[in-house]
């Protein structure tokens, strides 16, 4: 009998959960390539995931979960040294993540997804919000050539009041752990993803390094907990580029072999196993 | 942080047709703390108290403001940021500062006088791998507050908190200060909160009290004149309380410096006046206040940050 693993996924709107799982889908399914966990058979409902990795399949974007479309997904894996397990992954909308921190509650559905944890991974998009200082950005306006100085000064138009949903994603992010570490009181692993890594990999750091120049509160958050909160950070480019941009979509789709658009980078270690941050959360090295 | 908040978790039933609608369960509001909130951080570890007075406009948010903001940016002051339970309430005080508020001018959120006084927490670790994490919360009051201490029982009663403060610091407004015609009435100000708490008797013998002259990049602007009556300033408050304040400090500092007046020192003078402020002196590392007169089970139990008041003043407005 196989063993149960469960895994949560946290995010935002739009951070990149259910592509990570459409992907993740495409390649388990299509066993072609070497990845640490492989799938022992298949089973169950498949609707939804074959659904989500059609528009993958197709470069099309995978529709966001809304907070009426939420799905358990369950795999059956295995692999050396993990032996055979069932991994069961709630595909959650990032809408609800969102709720929490507006509306600071949790619905009990969500917290049993949370106390059944077995690992957590926690994804961003690139593109962070942040939570720049006037100063900074006087500072930064005076650099700019004369034309485009002004951003601050005469673009602006007034006052915005203050709401949670203007905070930067850095504090966000924190905030969201904060909610799982109050939730659950043991010590979690957690794999935070930044996603649609192509579009920042050109900076040719690794992901680690991206959080902690991006995101520095949540790269301390992180690691003033590492007595709760045993973390790694992946890179993962699941589309394979910008399919909003035709050029780039087109060239996607005339690639030979599809799972050729995914990239994971750990470190310095840049593969296209997708499962690496899976494996890793679940005992892996 | 987790244990602290799971006391106060309760699931809660939504609107009347429970059988569609989900149940909820509570998360902490994120927002500054109140006296209740606070005062469960303090229960569950030693939590070292730092508390901002000064008059209007001396840059008492500010300050507090600018500590998180130096933390938004990565490690400051040998400090790792290991978490807040009023992550919200940072985020509003630093919000006319940021480019998000749509202002033209960096600013504060000032501190209202009728307010219960609000407490924002910050867990900290050292950045040495082995360093401890250690829980601190900040508090920013107005000086009328000390004044009308000193006039009147009932408002004393209201900063009994106070007395359990690790450290107190008074502010006194560098851009009063440079100002020939203002800068007596700041000097003023500030000895006037440190006499109203010393004549109601709130300060614990172990507390650090340190002065400290903001918006340092003005003063240094304004020349030598305000720089000298600076230095003047100190000796009269090393004349006046040096003898009843024995942990009497001073320090400089610019939290929110004018662009390019002095960000390196500036950054280093917060950096090493956080270091300052949240290091327990050596004879009460072990336990607080060792060596001061236990308190009886009166002053404890009235001690806790003076709850009561609070309580008094919100259930009758």
């Amino acid at each position: 009998m196989s063993n149960p693993a469960n895994l949560l996924f946290i995010g935002l709107p739009g951070s990149g959960k259910t592509t990570f799982l459409a992907a993740l889908w495409h390649v388990l399914s299509d066993r072609s390539s070497a990845t640490t966990l492989k799938l022992t058979k298949l089973s169950g409902d498949r609707t939804y995931l074959n659904q989500i990795t059609k528009e993958w399949r197709e470069c099309s974007q995978v529709p966001r979960t809304n907070l009426q479309s939420e799905q358990i997904v369950v795999l059956h894996l295995d692999g050396d040294g993990f032996g055979s397990f069932d991994l069961s992954i709630p595909d959650l909308a990032g809408e609800a993540f969102k709720q929490q921190l507006t509306d600071r509650r949790i619905s009990c559905h969500h917290d049993a997804f949370v106390q059944a944890a077995t690992g957590v991974m926690l994804f961003l998009h690139p593109d962070v919000q942040k939570g720049t200082q006037l100063t900074v950005a006087r500072q930064l306006e005076e650099t700019l050539p004369g034309g485009q100085k002004g951003a601050t000064s005469a673009a602006s138009t007034g006052q915005n009041a203050w709401s949670p949903e203007l905070i930067p994603h850095q504090a966000k992010l924190v905030e969201l752990l904060q909610f799982l570490l109050e939730r659950t009181q043991r010590k979690l692993r957690v794999a935070v993803v930044v996603s649609a890594w192509d579009l920042v990999e050109s900076l040719g750091m690794p992901p680690n390094a991206f959080i902690s120049r991006e995101l520095p509160l949540l790269q301390q958050f992180l690691e003033a907990n590492d007595d709760l909160l045993e973390h790694a950070v992946f890179g993962v480019s699941a589309q394979g580029g910008d399919i909003t941009v035709e050029s780039e979509k087109q060239s996607l789709l005339e690639l030979d072999d599809a799972l050729k658009r995914i990239k994971v980078r750990q470190d310095h270690d840049t593969g296209q196993d997708i499962t690496r941050p899976i494996a890793w959360l679940l005992g892996g090295a | 942080m987790a244990d602290a908040v799971a006391t106060d978790a309760k699931v809660e039933g939504v609107e009347a047709d429970e059988d569609v609608e989900p149940e909820f369960i509570e998360l902490f509001s994120g927002a500054a703390l109140g006296a209740n909130d606070a005062e469960v951080i303090t229960l569950r570890s030693r939590t070292h108290l730092v508390v901002f007075a000064g008059a209007e406009g001396s840059g008492k948010t500010t300050v507090l403001a600018s500590i998180y903001e130096r933390l938004n940016q990565g490690p400051f002051a040998g400090f790792k940021f290991a978490g807040s339970r009023s992550l919200l309430g940072f985020e509003e005080i630093c919000h006319l500062n940021r480019l998000a508020s749509g202002g033209v001018q960096p600013d504060t959120q000032r501190t209202r006088l009728t307010e219960e006084t609000k407490y924002y927490h910050l867990a900290l670790r050292g950045v040495e791998p082995v360093a401890a994490r250690r829980d601190v919360l900040l508090s920013a009051m107005s000086g009328e507050l000390f004044r009308m201490a000193k006039d009147s029982q009932e408002d004393a009663e209201r900063l009994t908190f106070l007395r359990r403060a690790d450290t107190i610091v008074v502010l006194v407004d560098g851009e009063r200060l440079a100002n020939t015609a203002q800068r007596t009435s700041a000097q003023a100000d500030a000895a006037d909160i440190l006499e109203s708490l010393l004549d109601a008797n709130m300060l614990s013998p172990s507390c650090q009290v340190e002065i400290v002259f903001s918006k340092l990049d003005r003063i240094t602007a304004a020349g030598q004149t305000a720089l000298d009556f600076l230095g003047k300033t100190k000796e009269k408050f090393e004349g006046k309380f040096r003898a009843r304040v024995p942990r009497l400090s001073f320090r400089s500092i610019a939290a929110r410096p004018v662009p390019s007046s002095v960000p390196e020192s500036s950054e280093a003078g917060l950096a090493e006046a956080l270091a300052s402020w949240t290091t327990l002196p050596p004879s009460a590392s072990h336990d607080e206040q060792q060596g001061a007169p236990a308190p009886s089970r009166e002053e404890r139990e009235f001690s806790k940050f003076g709850w009561r008041h609070f309580e008094r003043f919100r259930s009758n407005p």
